[in-house]
């Protein structure tokens, strides 16, 4: 016996939420990114431990050969000299005491610009400091 | 013929991808990592001075060769031999100081070694500082 249908329900595929889906993504980047305004290559030390550096840190970068960069933070690092790292240091310090100095030294680079960076830094009042380092992977064997 | 009345929302979806892959691309997540110090305040320094004899010293050769207490090692020796003394002394002071010729890498190294043991008291003098301990 054959049966008349009676209600034709067309196939598709139900696209209503993914408006919905999309903006809540959109939402998620727009409260997680951060634009980095260091765009300088330096070759990281490697490093297991490792914490989360506060956004908005002063930057101090000191590339292979031991040229300096200077950021506050804000703006992309510029070129400096090793001896400047005080007085600008001491300028940040008077604004925001606990204001947190990152270094960015190359892995490669001699251990007696790292030492005067961070003797400047002392020099200058600076609390916190933090050693930018990339994920060093755990070797299987050992 | 009647056309109902509806707002177009078609390309909203398109829009919003669009929003998306241009997030995607521009996010950095966690690029700043890194071993987090805390210097001493200048009035600090003199209280909190280290007796020498009684914290562990580490040192960092030119040529990143590594010795503790004076005694050559690798960097994969240091938590063996800080366990037993962080065991008797949680607060053990370690020193580290590096050749200002050898490799910034050797450093961190050590210093990360020196958290994964669990050392809390990790005290990097300067150069500056160095030369004013060996004048007393």
């Amino acid at each position: 016996m054959k049966f008349r249908r009676t209600v034709g329900i067309k196939a598709t595929i139900p696209s209503a939420s993914m408006g919905d889906i999309a903006f809540l993504l959109i939402i998620f980047f727009i409260v997680t990114t951060t634009f980095s305004v260091d765009k300088t290559k330096v070759n990281l030390p490697q490093s297991l431990e490792r914490e989360a550096s506060v956004p908005g840190a002063a930057i101090i970068v000191i590339d292979s050969e031991g040229q300096v960069f200077l950021s506050t933070g804000d703006h992309n690092p510029e070129p400096s000299g090793i001896d400047d790292i005080t007085i600008f240091a001491h300028n940040i310090v008077a604004r925001t005491p606990q204001m947190q100095f990152t270094i960015k030294a190359s892995r490669d680079v001699e251990y007696r610009y790292v030492d005067k960076a961070i003797e400047q830094l002392r020099d200058a009042n600076a609390l916190n400091i933090s050693l930018l380092t990339t994920q060093k992977v755990r070797s299987s064997t050992g | 013929m009647q056309v109902e009345a509806e707002i177009p929302s078609a390309s909203t979806a398109d829009i919003a991808f669009l929003l998306i892959i241009f997030f995607m691309v521009t996010t950095a997540f966690g690029t700043t990592r890194g071993l987090e110090m805390t210097l001493p305040k200048k009035q600090m320094a003199v209280a909190e001075e280290v007796k020498t004899t009684e914290a562990v010293l580490i040192e960092i050769h030119e040529d990143g060769a590594i010795s503790i207490d004076g005694s050559p090692c690798s960097v994969e020796d240091i938590q063996s031999y800080l366990e037993p003394k962080l065991a008797r002394n949680p607060n053990k002071f370690v020193l580290v100081k590096s050749d200002l010729s050898a490799k910034y890498q050797g450093m961190v190294s050590v210093i990360d070694e020196l958290r994964q043991a669990g050392v809390k008291n990790i005290s990097i003098p300067t150069q500056k500082e160095i030369q004013q301990w060996e004048q007393y």
